[in-house]
C-alpha cells in the first residue's frame, strides 16, 4: 500500500515538524543561558558564552512558584476529575425522552460557558466571591479554576462514558447492583483512558492560569508559575533571559508530568476522541 | 482495586486532604503571624528597582520593630483591575505605587485612594517638593510622586562618529539629518522608538506634538501641527529611519533594541540609565528630547505612591512613603539603583546627581514639563494618539489619516469623560 | 461514528484486553489485538456492536428499570451555577449597564442596549469581527486539513513517530505566555526567521509589523499552537478505524491518499466536526498569544474580538462596552455552533 515515495514523505513531514517544534525549545534553552547584554545583543546566535546569570537570579522565585503551581494544579486537577465524572456519566445515560432533554440542553449550555472570555469574567467573580467571603483564599481561586476548566473536562469525558456498552450495565442489573456500585465497579474502570486525558488537560491548563491567580490568591502568596512568568513583563523591564530560565525551570515539572502521561495522552485519544 | 477507582479515591482524598490544609500549606512571603504585615502594591520588574526597594524595606522594618513590609509584585496589566475591585471588597494593600498618570481619575473616582492632604500639609518636606509631584483631585491629594521619570534622547556615539556627527541633535530637524546620514551608510538603523497601539506609543509620542506646542486639550484647535507631526513620523517611517516593526515596540522593547547597538538613536526614559551605564557595550550620550519648533517638553511619568482608601494601618503607610520615597537619602539611593530622577531638591543638587553627566538632560527636563489632563477618560485619550502611532509607523495610515483619527478619538474619549481637560 | 465504538465494545467485553486497544501497545498493533480477540471470543466485536445496535432501537427496554440520575449531576450543577453561570448572568447584566472604574463591583445602572448601539456603530467592532472570522478560517484550514495531512503521514508506529509527537504535544502543553514570548522574539525584524531570510540573500519581512501581514503572522503563531492537539485527535481517530476497511480499498488498488480521502475521511466526520467547533471557539477566544505577540497592532490591524473587548475593559476603563464585546462575541459563536448543536441533539436522541 505505501510505496518508498510515500516512506521518503512520512520523512520530510517528520524532519519539518520535529523542526517546527524544536527550534522554540531550543531558543528557550540557548537564551535561558545567554547574560543580560548577550540576550538583546545576539538573540539568535548559537555561540555564547553560557552564563548562569539569569538561573541564579530567578531559581528561588521558580522554586516557590512551582510549590504554588503544584498545589493549585493537582487541587483543581482532582476537583475536576471528582465533579467531571459522575456528570460525564449521567450525561451519557439514556433513561427516558425527558432525560434526552435535559442532556441536550446540559451539553449546550457546557459549550456556551466555554464561549466566555477568560478575562472578562474576573469581574463578575470578584462579586461572587467577594459575596461567599473567598476572595483572597485558596479554595475560591480553585473554584473559580474548577468552573473554568470543568465544562471542556465534561465534553472530553463524555464520548468515553457513551462507548461503554448498555449491556455491561444491565448484566450489573441483573445481578443486583445498584446504580453507584455499577458506576464503582464498570464506569470508573472503563473510564480509565479518558480520566487519564482529562486529568492531564486540566493539570497542564491549571499549570499554565495566571489570571485567576494573579486576581485571588491571598495577598503575599507567592506566585503560581505563569503568574511569575507574567511579571517579567513589565513597563520598565523585560527580562528575556530571565523568562526562559523560569521558563525552563518551571517546565520541569510538566516534562515530569508529560514523560508520565505521555503515551496515554498520545494513544488515550484514539479510543473515541472528542466526540 | 481498578487503577482508575484509584485514581478516583485518590482525588478524592486528594481534595479533602490538601483542601483541609490549605490555609497553611499554602506559601507566604510575609512573615510570622507575631509580626504586623504592611502590604504594599507595585508593579515594578527591574531588578534595580527591585533592590532598591528591599533595601529600604530593610531600613523601615529596622525602625519600626515589630512590623514586617510584604511587597507584592502585580503584574502590570493586572494592577488597576485588582486596586478598583479592592476598593469595593476592602481587601487591599496597605500602600500602592500607582500608574498615576493613566489611573489617577479612575482611583480616585473609585475610592481606592485616600485623601492624604492632612499628611501631606503636615509633612515637613513639602515645600521641596515641585507642585507637579502632587496629584489632586477637588483641592485634596491622593498621590504623591517621589521621583518622575521622563523621556530624553539616547545616542549611540560610536555609531554616529562614524557619520562625522559628534553632539547630539537637539532638534527634529537636526535629528532628520543625523538619521538620514545614518540612513544613507546603510550600517545601521536610525531610531529605536516605541510605537505600540496602547498608551506607550502615546507616551513616546506625545512629546513630539508638546514640543510643537500641542497638548492634548489643544489638540483640535491645532490640526496643522498635529498633521505635520504625524506626517513627520510617517516620513521617517517610510524611509526606514525609523523600523516598521516598531509599530508593535513596547518602550522595553525599543530600549532593547538600542542597547543591542545596532541604533544610532533610542528616545527612551531616565530609568534606563543605570542599564546603560552597566551594560552597554558602546558610548550612550543623553540628550533632551529633540524640540518640534518650540522648547523642549515631556510629561512627568513615573508613579504615584499612595495610601490605600480601606487600609487599617494608614499611619505605618504614611510612614512608610516617608522612608521608601519621599526622604532624601531614598530618593538619591533611588536614583542610584534605578536612574529615577528625584523630585526633591535637595535631592536633586546632590552630588551624586549634579556629577552624573547622563542624568542632567533628564534632570533640566524636569524644570519644563506639561500638564496631564484631567479627564476621567484620560486613558482613551492616550489609547487613540497611540493607535494613530502605531498605525502611521507601520503604513496603515498616511500621516494625514492618522493625525484624523488621533484628533477624532482624542475629541471622543474627552466628550465621553464630561468634556473637562485642563 | 460506529466504528470506534463497535472497537471499544470488543475491548469492554472481552476482559483479556483490560488495557484497550493503543494504551499498551502502540497504533497499528491494536488494529491485530483487537482481531485477534474478535476471532477468541466468538467474534465479540461485531456480534457486541449488533447487540448495542438492537438495544438503541429499542429504549424502551431500559426506561422501566432506570431512574435519571439527577443525583450525579448534583456538585457539578452547584459549581457551575455559582462560578460559571452566575458570573455569565452579571456578564450579562454588566453589558446592559453603565459599569465603569468607580462602580466596578456594585452600584450599576441599567442603561439598556445603549452599549450594543455604540459598539456596533464604531467600525473598529465589523473590523475586528472580520479579522476574527479571518483568523478562525485560518486556523480552521490548519486544524482540519494540515492536521489530516500530518496525521496521515504520521500514522506509522515508529521510534521517530513518537518522538514527533511527543516534542508537539510538550510544545502544547507549555503555558502561552512562554510560546508566545519565544514567537515574538522569532518573528522580530531581527529575529530567527528574518536572519535567515538575510543569510540566503531575500528581503525581510516584517512578520508582525506589516499591517497586511501581522494577522497572519499570530494566525501561524495560533497554528502551531494548537496543531498538536488537533493532530493527536485526529491520529486517534483514525487508528481507531477497523483496518479492514482500509486493507479492502488496498487491495481494490487504492494509493494511500485515495484511501485516506475516499475512506479514512467519510470515517472522521464527527472527529473532525467537534474539533471545528474547538477551533472556532479557540479563534474566537484566543487572546493571550495576541497580546503578546502584536498588543493588536501595528495600529488596530490584528486585532481580533477578544483583544478588543479586552482593551476596552481594562485599559480603557469601559468595562461594559467590553461585556457588550463579550456577549456579542458569545452570540455569534453561539449561531456558528448551532450545527453542533443540532448534531448533539441527534445523536442524544438516537
Amino acid at each position: 500500500m505505501k510505496s518508498s515515495g510515500h516512506k521518503a514523505g512520512e520523512t520530510i513531514v517528520k524532519i519539518l515538524l520535529i523542526l517546527t517544534y524544536t527550534t522554540p525549545l531550543a531558543w528557550i534553552i540557548l537564551n535561558s543561558l545567554k547574560s543580560d547584554s548577550d540576550v538583546l545583543t545576539k538573540p539568535n546566535t548559537v555561540i555564547f558564552t553560557p552564563s548562569f546569570e539569569a538561573y541564579n537570579t530567578v531559581f528561588l522565585d521558580g522554586v516557590g512558584a512551582i510549590f504554588t503551581s503544584l498545589q493549585v494544579s493537582l487541587l483543581v486537577t482532582a476537583a475536576v476529575l471528582l465533579l467531571a465524572t459522575p456528570t460525564a456519566y449521567a450525561l451519557a445515560t439514556k433513561v427516558s425522552h425527558g432525560w434526552n432533554r435535559v442532556v441536550t440542553a446540559t451539553l449546550t449550555l457546557l459549550l456556551i460557558l466555554q464561549l466566555v472570555p477568560q478575562p472578562m469574567t474576573v469581574i463578575p467573580l470578584y462579586s461572587v466571591l467577594a459575596t461567599w467571603g473567598l476572595l483572597g483564599t485558596l479554595p475560591g481561586l480553585i473554584l473559580a479554576d474548577v468552573a473554568l476548566f470543568l465544562p471542556f473536562a465534561i465534553m472530553l469525558l463524555r464520548p468515553f462514558a457513551v462507548s461503554v456498552p448498555t449491556a455491561v450495565y444491565e448484566a450489573a442489573e441483573i445481578d443486583g447492583a445498584s446504580r453507584w456500585r455499577a458506576f464503582l465497579s464498570i464506569t470508573l474502570p472503563m473510564l480509565r483512558n479518558g480520566m487519564f486525558i482529562v486529568l492531564s488537560f486540566v493539570f497542564i491548563a491549571a499549570w499554565g492560569e495566571f489570571v485567576y491567580a494573579i486576581n485571588f490568591l491571598p495577598h503575599g502568596t507567592v506566585f503560581p508559575v505563569s503568574g511569575v512568568l507574567a511579571q517579567q513583563i513589565s513597563v520598565y523591564s523585560v527580562g528575556w533571559n530571565r523568562l526562559m530560565a523560569l521558563a525552563v525551570i518551571t517546565c520541569l515539572p510538566l516534562l515530569a508530568v508529560f514523560m508520565f502521561a505521555q503515551k496515554r495522552l498520545v494513544h488515550g485519544l484514539s479510543l473515541g476522541a472528542v466526540k | 482495586m481498578k487503577a482508575s477507582t484509584k485514581i478516583f479515591i485518590a482525588a478524592t482524598s486528594c481534595v479533602a486532604l490538601v483542601g483541609s490544609l490549605s490555609s497553611c500549606t499554602l506559601s507566604s512571603n510575609s512573615g510570622s503571624s507575631g509580626n504586623k504585615t504592611l502590604t504594599v502594591w507595585t508593579y515594578y520588574s527591574d531588578t534595580g528597582q527591585k533592590n532598591a526597594l528591599s533595601e529600604r524595606d530593610a531600613v523601615f522594618e529596622k525602625d519600626n520593630p515589630g512590623w514586617k513590609v510584604n511587597q507584592v509584585q502585580v503584574p502590570f496589566d493586572q494592577m488597576d483591575q485588582k486596586l478598583l475591585a479592592a476598593a469595593q471588597t476592602g481587601n487591599g494593600p496597605d500602600v500602592i505605587a500607582n500608574n498615576v498618570v493613566v489611573d489617577f481619575p479612575s482611583l480616585v473616582g473609585a475610592g481606592v485612594l485616600k485623601d492624604i492632604s492632612g499628611e501631606w500639609n503636615g509633612y515637613a518636606d513639602k515645600g521641596l517638593f515641585p507642585d507637579s509631584s502632587v496629584w489632586r483631585s477637588n483641592g485634596k491629594v491622593y498621590n504623591v510622586m517621589s521621583y518622575t521619570n521622563l523621556l530624553g534622547l539616547y545616542g549611540n556615539m560610536d555609531i554616529l562618529a562614524q557619520y562625522g556627527i559628534t553632539t547630539m541633535p537637539t532638534t527634529m530637524d537636526d535629528m532628520e539629518a543625523a538619521l538620514a546620514k545614518v540612513q544613507a551608510g546603510g550600517k545601521y538603523q536610525g531610531l529605536a522608538e516605541a510605537g505600540a497601539p496602547q498608551v506607550e506609543g502615546a507616551w513616546l509620542f506625545m512629546p513630539w506634538l508638546l514640543s510643537a506646542g500641542v497638548n492634548y486639550c489643544s489638540l483640535s484647535s491645532h490640526a496643522d501641527r498635529v498633521t505635520a507631526t504625524y506626517r513627520r513620523i510617517a516620513a521617517w517611517a517610510k524611509n526606514g529611519y525609523i523600523p516598521q516593526a516598531a509599530a508593535t515596540w513596547d518602550q522595553a522593547t525599543a530600549w532593547q533594541k538600542f542597547m543591542a547597538g545596532d541604533y544610532a538613536f533610542g528616545l527612551n526614559g531616565n530609568w534606563n540609565l543605570r542599564d546603560a551605564k552597566t551594560n552597554a557595550t558602546f558610548t550612550v550620550t543623553t540628550a533632551q528630547f529633540p524640540t518640534n519648533g518650540g522648547p523642549s517638553v515631556v510629561f512627568p511619568g513615573g508613579e504615584g505612591l499612595g495610601i490605600f482608601a480601606k487600609s487599617k494601618n494608614a499611619e505605618m503607610a504614611w510612614k512608610y512613603l516617608q522612608t521608601q520615597w519621599l526622604s532624601k537619602d531614598a530618593q538619591v539611593r533611588n536614583f542610584q539603583t534605578s536612574g529615577s530622577v528625584p523630585f526633591r531638591s535637595d535631592a536633586t543638587s546632590d552630588a551624586t546627581l549634579a556629577q552624573d553627566a547622563a542624568a542632567l538632560p533628564f534632570l533640566k527636563a524636569t524644570t519644563n514639563v506639561a500638564a496631564w489632563p484631567h479627564n476621567p477618560k484620560t486613558a482613551d485619550m492616550q489609547i487613540s494618539i497611540g493607535k494613530a502611532v502605531s498605525a502611521t509607523i507601520s503604513g496603515q495610515q498616511t500621516g494625514e489619516e492618522a493625525a484624523q483619527s488621533a484628533m477624532a478619538g482624542v475629541a471622543a474619549a474627552q466628550k465621553a469623560g464630561g468634556g473637562g481637560c485642563e | 461514528m460506529l466504528q470506534p465504538r463497535r472497537k471499544l465494545v470488543g475491548a469492554a467485553v472481552n476482559s483479556t484486553l483490560t488495557l484497550g486497544p493503543g494504551s499498551r501497545c502502540s497504533s497499528r498493533c491494536s488494529s491485530s489485538s483487537s482481531s485477534s480477540s474478535s476471532s477468541s471470543s466468538s467474534s465479540s466485536s461485531s456480534s457486541s456492536s449488533r447487540l448495542s445496535l438492537v438495544r438503541l432501537r429499542h429504549p424502551q427496554n431500559r426506561n422501566r428499570v432506570q431512574q435519571a440520575p439527577w443525583l450525579y449531576l448534583v456538585a457539578t450543577g452547584a459549581a457551575l451555577t455559582g462560578f460559571a453561570l452566575y458570573p455569565l448572568f452579571v456578564l450579562f447584566r454588566m453589558s446592559v449597564s453603565d459599569v465603569g472604574p468607580t462602580n466596578l463591583l456594585s452600584g450599576w445602572n441599567v442603561i439598556g442596549t445603549q452599549n450594543f448601539t455604540d459598539i456596533l456603530a464604531t467600525a473598529d467592532f465589523w473590523m475586528s469581527l472580520n479579522r476574527t472570522f479571518g483568523l478562525t478560517a485560518a486556523l480552521l484550514i490548519s486544524s482540519l486539513g494540515i492536521a489530516f495531512f500530518c496525521a496521515s503521514m504520521l500514522l506509522t508506529a515508529s521510534r521517530s513517530t513518537n518522538i514527533v509527537l511527543g516534542v508537539m504535544v510538550f510544545c502544547w502543553a507549555m503555558p502561552p505566555i512562554v510560546t508566545s514570548s519565544v514567537w515574538k522574539f522569532l518573528l522580530d525584524n531581527d529575529g530567527l526567521f528574518n536572519s535567515a531570510l538575510k543569510a540566503v540573500g531575500l528581503p525581510l519581512v516584517g512578520w508582525l509589523s506589516s499591517p497586511n501581514l501581522a494577522i497572519w503572522s499570530v494566525a501561524i503563531v495560533l497554528a502551531w499552537a494548537g496543531l498538536p492537539f488537533s493532530v493527536m485527535v485526529i491520529r486517534g481517530a483514525m487508528l481507531s478505524i477497523s483496518p479492514e476497511i482500509t486493507e479492502a480499498a488496498a487491495i481494490d488498488g487504492a494509493g494511500f491518499w485515495r484511501t485516506q480521502f475516499s475512506i479514512v475521511f467519510p470515517q472522521l466526520r464527527p472527529t473532525l466536526w467537534i474539533l471545528a467547533v474547538l477551533t472556532v471557539l479557540y479563534g474566537f477566544k484566543s487572546f493571550d498569544f495576541i497580546y503578546v505577540l502584536t498588543k493588536g497592532g501595528p495600529g488596530t490591524t490584528s486585532s481580533t474580538l477578544p483583544v478588543l473587548a479586552y482593551f476596552s475593559a481594562f485599559n480603557g476603563f469601559n468595562w461594559s462596552i467590553g461585556a457588550a464585546i463579550a456577549v456579542l462575541t458569545i452570540i455569534v459563536v453561539a449561531i456558528v455552533a448551532i450545527p453542533y448543536m443540532r448534531s448533539v441533539r441527534k445523536e442524544v436522541a438516537e
